[in-house]
C-alpha cells in the first residue's frame, strides 16, 4: 500500500487533504457529519464524475488531447432526447436516446481531431460552441418539462445511503474504465500513446482509430450524465452542462492525470471528484459565500500541481 | 514526505480561512436563495431580508450561486434542508433548481417556498410575488394619466415583441385605458428588440410623427434610457414625459433630467422583507391572512389561498423626489 501511495502522490495527497477536510469540518460544525450528508455530496458528485471519466480519457489518450465540449453535449444530448420523447419517441428509450447522442456528438468531435487533424482544444472549443449554442437555440432558452415519472425514482433515489445514479450508474463505470486501462492491451495502448505517440505508432498501435473511440467514449459519458440529469431533475435544461468543462478539467489534473497524456489513472480522477464535491459541501454548509469557493478551489489546484511537481522532480 | 504534509497542511489552511461557525438555531432561520450573487436587485432584497430578520428576531441566510447554474442553486437548497434550516425561501432559475428537493425537505419538516420566481405546482408552500402583471401595467397609466390628464396621446415603446411578460404588462396597459380613460389614445406599440439605440431612434420618430404625443411608455428596461435620451435630445423636456418599468439606477439621471416624469417597479428590498415575514410565519405555524400591513409598507400585502401566492401590494413609484432612496 504504502509503496503504491509512494508510486502515485497525488492520490496520497489528495486522501490527505479529504481527511483534513472531514476533520475541520467535524471540528467547527459537528452536526454536517451525517448520512444524509454523504448522500447528497454522492448525489452532486454523479454528473461531474461521469463527465470527468470521459475528460480524463482524452486527456490520458495524448495528442494534445482535451476535451472543451463535454458540458455542451450534456446539454445537448438532454434537450434533443427530451425531445425526442415529447415527439413521440417511447418513453423507455430516453436513456438510449441520450447516450446515443453523446455518443455522436463525441464521435464527431474525433473525427475532427483524427480525419481533419484539427487540433484537439480549437475543434473542442468550436464544438462547445455549437451543442451548447444549438441547446439554448432548439428551446429558446426554457427547460424541456415532461421526464417520465418512471425515471425520477432512480434519479432521485438511494439505497444504503447511496444515490442511485452514483451507485448503479459512476462507480460501475468507473471501475470497467481502470480494469480496461490497467489489465486490458487496449487499455495499455492509451496509455502508450499519450506517453509517446510517435512509439507507439512505430510498434503498429492504431492511434487515430483508438483516439476516435476515446472521444467517443467521452460524448457517451457524457450522454449518461444528461441521462442522469433529466432522472434526477425531471426536466431538460439548455444549460445544464454550463461550466462541467472546466470543472472537469479541474477535477482530472487534480487527480493526478498529466496534461500532455501517458501518466495517470481513473481513481485519482473519482477522488479528485469527491474532494471538489465535499469542498463545496462543506463551505456551504459553514456558510462562506460562494464567491470565495471559486478562488478556494483554484488555490486548491495549484497547490496540489506544486506539491506534484516537487515530488516528482525529486524522484 | 515532510514537504508534502506541509502543503497539505497549507492547503487545509487555505480551506479553513474565513470558516465561521454555523448559525446557533438553524430552525429559527429563515434562508433566502437568490438566482445568482453579486447584482444589486438581489443585494436589495438582502438587505430587506436582514431587516426583517432583526425585527422578527430570527437568523437569516442569504447564500446564492456565483452564476445562474441551475445546479449550483440546486446544491445550495439541497444543503440548506440537510442543515434542518426552519425556512427556505428560493428564487427559482426554473422548477428543476427545488423539484428534486420538494418531498425531502417535507420529510425533514423544512418549509420549503419561492420568491420573486416562482415554480408553480411544486408544492411550494407559498409564492412570495413582486407584484402581477396587472397592476403593472395599471399603475403605470394611472400614473401617466395623473400627469398628462386623459385626453392625451402616449406611446409605447418595448422590447422584444415576443417577450411574453412585456406583452402581458402592455396588454393591461390598453385594458386600462379602454375601461377607465376611454378619451387616452394609446398609440400601437413599436418594438426596439434588447437595444437602447434602436429605443432612441423609435422615440425620436415617434415624437417628430405625432406633435402631440405628451408621454412615451418604456416597458423593458432596456428601452428606458432610449426613451429618456430621446426626449432629452429633442428639447422635448416638460412637454413629452417618459416612464418606463427600470430600476431606480436606470431611470436616476433621466428622473433628474426631468425626462423622465416616473418609473414603476417593486421595491426589492420591501420583497426580502416580506419573504423572510412569510418563512417566520411558515416556521410558526401561522396561517396567512388575506390581508396584513406589515410596518413600512405604502399598500398591505394580500394572500390568494387558491393560488398560495402572497403578494407584496402595489408597485412601487419612483420620482426624481425619491430616487435617491433606493439603490438597485
Amino acid at each position: 500500500m504504502t509503496a503504491r501511495l509512494r508510486q502515485s502522490p497525488t492520490l496520497a495527497i489528495l486522501a490527505g487533504l479529504w481527511v483534513l477536510l472531514v476533520a475541520g469540518i467535524a471540528l467547527l460544525s459537528p452536526g454536517i457529519l451525517t448520512a444524509s450528508t454523504l448522500t447528497t455530496i454522492l448525489q452532486f458528485s454523479s454528473i461531474l464524475a461521469l463527465v470527468s471519466l470521459g475528460q480524463a480519457l482524452v486527456i490520458l489518450a495524448g495528442g494534445a488531447g482535451i476535451d472543451l465540449s463535454v458540458g455542451g453535449i450534456v446539454s445537448l444530448a438532454s434537450v434533443l432526447a427530451m425531445m425526442a420523447v415529447s415527439a413521440g419517441l417511447p418513453a423507455t428509450l430516453l436513456p438510449l436516446a441520450c447516450l446515443g447522442i453523446g455518443l455522436a456528438l463525441g464521435l464527431g468531435n474525433g473525427l475532427l481531431v483524427t480525419r481533419l487533424r484539427i487540433l484537439p482544444l480549437i475543434a473542442t472549443l468550436a464544438t462547445f460552441y455549437v451543442f451548447s449554442g444549438s441547446a439554448v437555440a432548439l428551446t429558446g432558452g426554457a427547460a424541456q418539462s415532461g421526464v417520465p415519472a418512471a425515471f425520477t425514482p432512480w434519479g432521485r433515489g438511494a439505497l444504503a445511503g447511496i444515490p442511485l445514479p452514483f451507485l448503479t450508474l459512476a462507480l460501475p463505470l468507473f471501475l470497467v474504465a481502470g480494469v480496461v486501462i490497467s489489465a486490458t492491451s487496449w487499455g495499455r495502448w492509451l496509455v502508450a500513446m499519450g506517453d509517446n505517440e510517435r512509439s507507439a505508432r512505430l510498434v503498429g498501435i492504431p492511434v487515430d482509430r483508438a483516439r476516435l473511440i476515446v472521444y467517443g467514449l467521452s460524448g457517451l459519458a457524457s450522454g449518461a450524465a444528461a441521462f442522469v440529469s433529466l432522472a434526477w431533475l425531471g426536466s431538460a435544461r439548455p444549460n445544464i452542462g454550463q461550466n462541467l468543462e472546466l470543472t472537469s478539467l479541474t477535477a482530472v489534473l487534480l487527480g493526478g492525470v498529466s496534461i500532455f497524456g501517458g501518466r495517470g489513472g481513473v481513481a485519482g480522477v473519482l477522488a479528485a471528484v469527491l474532494l471538489l464535491v465535499t469542498l463545496q459541501t462543506a463551505l456551504l454548509r459553514l456558510n462562506i459565500n460562494t464567491v470565495w469557493q471559486v478562488g478556494i478551489v483554484g488555490a486548491l489546484l495549484v497547490a496540489v500541481l506544486v506539491a506534484d511537481a516537487l515530488t516528482t522532480r525529486r524522484r | 514526505m515532510l514537504r508534502q504534509l506541509k502543503l497539505t497542511l497549507f492547503a487545509a489552511t487555505l480551506l479553513a480561512t474565513g470558516a465561521l461557525p454555523a448559525s446557533a438555531d438553524p430552525a429559527n432561520t429563515v434562508a433566502f436563495v437568490p438566482q445568482l450573487i453579486g447584482i444589486p436587485y438581489f443585494n436589495a432584497m438582502e438587505e430587506g431580508g436582514k431587516k426583517a430578520a432583526a425585527d422578527l428576531g430570527v437568523e437569516f441566510i442569504y447564500s446564492g450561486p456565483v452564476d445562474t447554474n441551475p445546479v449550483d442553486q440546486l446544491q445550495i437548497v439541497q444543503n440548506l434542508i440537510d442543515q434542518g434550516v426552519g425556512a427556505v425561501s428560493v428564487s427559482v432559475l426554473d422548477a428543476s433548481t427545488i423539484a428534486p428537493v420538494v418531498e425531502q425537505a417535507k420529510a425533514k419538516g423544512v418549509k420549503l417556498f419561492t420568491s420573486d420566481s416562482d415554480a408553480p405546482d411544486s408544492g411550494r408552500a407559498v409564492y412570495v410575488a413582486q407584484a402581477t402583471d396587472q397592476g403593472l401595467g395599471y399603475a403605470i397609466i394611472d400614473e401617466m394619466v395623473e400627469r398628462v390628464g386623459e385626453e392625451a396621446t402616449v406611446a409605447i415603446v418595448s422590447g422584444e415583441a415576443t417577450a411574453s411578460n412585456l406583452n402581458a404588462w402592455i396588454g393591461f396597459m390598453q385594458e386600462r385605458a379602454k375601461d377607465k380613460y376611454p378619451k387616452l389614445t394609446l398609440l400601437e406599440p413599436q418594438y426596439a428588440g434588447g437595444a437602447a439605440d434602436r429605443a432612441a431612434q423609435i422615440a425620436t420618430d415617434l415624437m417628430a410623427a405625432n406633435p402631440d404625443l405628451k408621454g412615451i411608455i418604456g416597458v423593458a428596461s432596456t428601452t428606458c434610457p432610449g426613451v429618456g435620451q430621446a426626449i432629452e435630445t429633442a428639447g422635448k423636456i416638460g412637454s413629452v414625459i417618459g416612464t418606463g418599468y427600470c430600476s431606480p439606477n436606470t431611470a436616476r439621471s433621466y428622473l433628474k433630467s426631468g425626462s423622465f416624469g416616473y418609473s414603476v417597479l417593486w421595491d426589492p428590498a420591501k420583497l426580502g422583507y416580506l419573504t423572510v415575514w412569510a418563512g417566520k410565519q411558515l416556521i410558526d405555524g401561522k396561517p396567512f391572512e388575506a390581508s396584513v400591513q406589515l410596518p413600512g409598507f405604502d399598500s398591505p400585502t394580500t394572500y390568494d389561498p387558491a393560488t398560495g401566492i402572497l403578494l407584496l401590494g402595489e408597485p412601487a413609484v419612483f420620482t426624481a423626489d425619491n430616487v435617491d432612496q433606493f439603490d438597485f
